[in-house]
């Protein structure tokens, strides 16, 4: 009988290690209150960003005769200088600042993952000619660099993109070459090579699943720059133009013009940016405890 | 040490011409723009007015002869002239880069003088509320972006205090005390990121330190704490460090051009807002390289002072 129940004991416990290993590490993760509170605040802007149109109560773009209305019960966030509701305009950034930052940052950390990937790898003369770049590349300020480029480029929010995600290659690349090298030295590359896998198979099916980590790594903590960048780049008239509802140029212009009188105009963009950028800044620190915790903080 | 110095410095001469050529073939890729931009103004233009004009700024001739000609104008310190007002561009960047260097100079005291304290006392009291505070402190400043903190600073003075700094520039040795009333706050705000990940990093490199052997035998031989942080542990721990300070100077130098631009200072970092929206390449071309230079070097200068911090660090 005893042991019959500590057998059955045995199966669920078995049961449960059956989850998939990235449900469990969500699991493990939003144990982590710091952790949970940053993957609450980012799933709520990502409900109001994909659902602006339902959830926002008034049109973004078009004006009113209510000007320069404090914040009330019908306007939570007040009203601007054209009358447009400052709360469906933070909203509806919330659209424009993540998918800024999330596309930006895919796009910059993949490739800079194939650069680092491939300069790791292969090594030789090709990774100290791609390292040469890639040192030249990290010797410009990364607010500088996306300025130049959106010079070239015009400015948008595209052309922000574009800019923001150039600017990440650089560093993503040479962390991820670093971590190819600690990997390439184990056992499991030699003995791939030796079964005849070729080249390209043991770069993208044996050592990026092993670079995952500090990738995973990156890619929260470029989130919250990214959202910094775009908003900067903005607020200064070299990202997305009017009137479309960007929280970095809702706090240039205007909002700085009138903030004396209305100083919820200044207020609200502003704390939409912190609360976005200290999310994914939290969560790339949890996640950097947890992967890795050799990895210093920034 | 001087040949690890040379050595350096030579190994900075092809990331310098990489940087150059990057920034030179990303002009390059607009100079239709330029052409266009300039002659917008007369309205009607006709072909031979634009190859003219190309052949005037040069532009007509093949693209590695243009760069060859740019790079030899600029070891003679020529940087070429501003498509505006035809000033060289070498002159403005210096002309701009006193206001830049003194807020720099500011903003990095500050950082280093709020930062360290703060990571030290947050590694040796780690996990207690002023740990949590300190920490706090430091991933707002990370999170909090510099023009919102401006803003926000300017209208908490207006509103409370009733006072705001004259904006404005007024060199240091003719008017020290409206020069630190005026550049006081642009360093804070410039500094309060620096030391965010200055905070970070000293907390983490203390806390690593702290777990090390000799600290364990500075304790049982009765130290006092003082003594043992300050003389056993931060020493160790510096090194680091100053590695992601000298990493942060791009991010100082960009905050530069932000906060220069809300405050009105006549820095650098203005001359390239004011170059990017007149199209000004020459300008914006010249600046980046001084930038990425600047950032080259500093990290050259990081790399020297390991010696002077860990007499165990030998350069061959």
């Amino acid at each position: 009988m005893a042991t019959q129940a500590y057998s059955g004991n045995e199966l669920t416990q078995r049961d449960r290690a059956y989850r998939p290993p990235a449900l469990r590490f969500t699991i493990r993760l939003g144990k982590n209150p710091v952790a949970a509170a940053s993957l609450v605040i980012i799933f709520i802007m990502v409900i109001a960003a994909l659902f602006a149109d339902y959830v926002a109560p008034y049109d973004p773009i078009s004006v009113s005769r209510d000007t320069f209305q404090s914040p009330s019960l019908s306007h939570p966030f007040g009203t601007d200088d054209l009358g447009r509701d400052l709360f469906s305009r933070v909203i509806h950034g919330a659209r424009i600042s993540l998918f800024v930052g999330i596309v930006s940052v895919v796009l910059g950390v993949a490739g800079g993952s194939v650069v680092g990937l491939v300069s790791g790898a292969v090594g030789g003369i090709l990774d100290l000619l791609m390292q040469r770049v890639v040192d030249a590349m990290l010797a410009f300020p990364a607010i500088v660099l996306t300025m130049a480029l959106v010079s070239v480029f015009g400015a948008s929010t595209m052309s922000a993109l574009v800019a923001i995600a150039i600017v990440f290659i650089p560093g993503t690349a040479r962390v991820v070459r670093s971590a190819v090298f600690v990997v390439k030295a184990n056992m499991y590359i030699e003995a791939a090579r030796s079964m005849g896998a070729s080249e390209l198979r043991i770069m993208f099916r044996h050592i990026l699943p092993n670079v995952m980590a500090p990738i995973l790594i990156l890619v929260s903590a470029y989130l919250g720059a990214a959202i910094l960048i775009e908003a900067s780049l903005s607020f200064l008239g070299f990202g997305t133009q009017p009137p479309n509802p960007s929280w970095g140029l809702m706090l240039s212009g205007t909002g700085r013009r009138y903030m004396e009188e209305a100083p919820w105009m200044a207020i609200f963009p502003g704390l939409a940016i912190s609360l976005a950028v200290l999310a994914f800044n939290m969560l790339g620190d949890v996640l950097r405890d947890m992967l890795d915790p050799r990895l210093r903080a920034r | 040490m001087t040949q690890y110095i040379v050595r350096r410095l030579l190994m900075a001469v092809p990331s310098m011409l990489l940087v150059s050529l990057i920034i030179f073939s990303l002009v390059r890729l607009v100079d239709g723009d330029v052409v266009m931009a300039r002659l917008a103004e007369g309205g009607y233009v006709t072909d031979d007015q634009l190859a003219a004009m190309r052949a005037e700024l040069g532009i007509d001739r093949p693209f590695v002869t243009q760069y060859l000609d740019y790079m030899v104008h600029l070891m003679r310190g020529d940087f070429g002239k501003s498509l505006w007002d035809s000033q060289p561009v070498w002159n403005q960047i210096v002309d701009h880069m006193e206001v830049s260097l003194q807020l720099a100079v500011m903003s990095i005291l500050l950082a280093i003088v709020i930062a360290i304290p703060l990571g030290i006392i947050s590694a040796i009291r780690a996990n207690t509320p002023l740990d949590y505070g300190a920490r706090l402190f430091a991933i707002l400043g990370l999170s909090l972006p510099d023009f919102w903190i401006a803003t926000m600073l300017i209208l908490g003075l207006t509103l409370w205090v009733g006072w705001l700094p004259e904006f404005g520039y007024w060199p240091i040795w003719e008017d020290p005390a409206k020069n630190l009333e005026a550049l006081i706050f642009p360093a804070l705000i410039v500094g309060y990121r620096f030391s965010a990940t200055t905070a970070r990093m000293t907390r983490s490199s203390v806390l690593e330190v702290l777990r090390e052997d000799y600290i364990r035998t500075a304790w049982s031989k009765g130290m006092r704490e003082r003594a043992v942080v300050l003389n056993h542990a931060l020493r160790n721990a510096l090194i680091p460090v100053i590695t992601i300070m000298g990493g942060q100077i791009g991010f100082l130098l960009g905050g530069l051009v932000v906060i220069e631009t809300i405050f009105s200072l006549p820095g650098m970092g203005r001359l390239m807002f004011n170059a990017i929206n007149q199209r000004d390449y020459p300008v914006i071309q010249g600046i980046t390289l001084v930038m990425a230079s600047i950032f080259i070097l500093v990290n050259l200068l990081v790399d020297l002072t390991y010696a002077v911090i860990d007499p165990r660090i030998r350069y061959s």
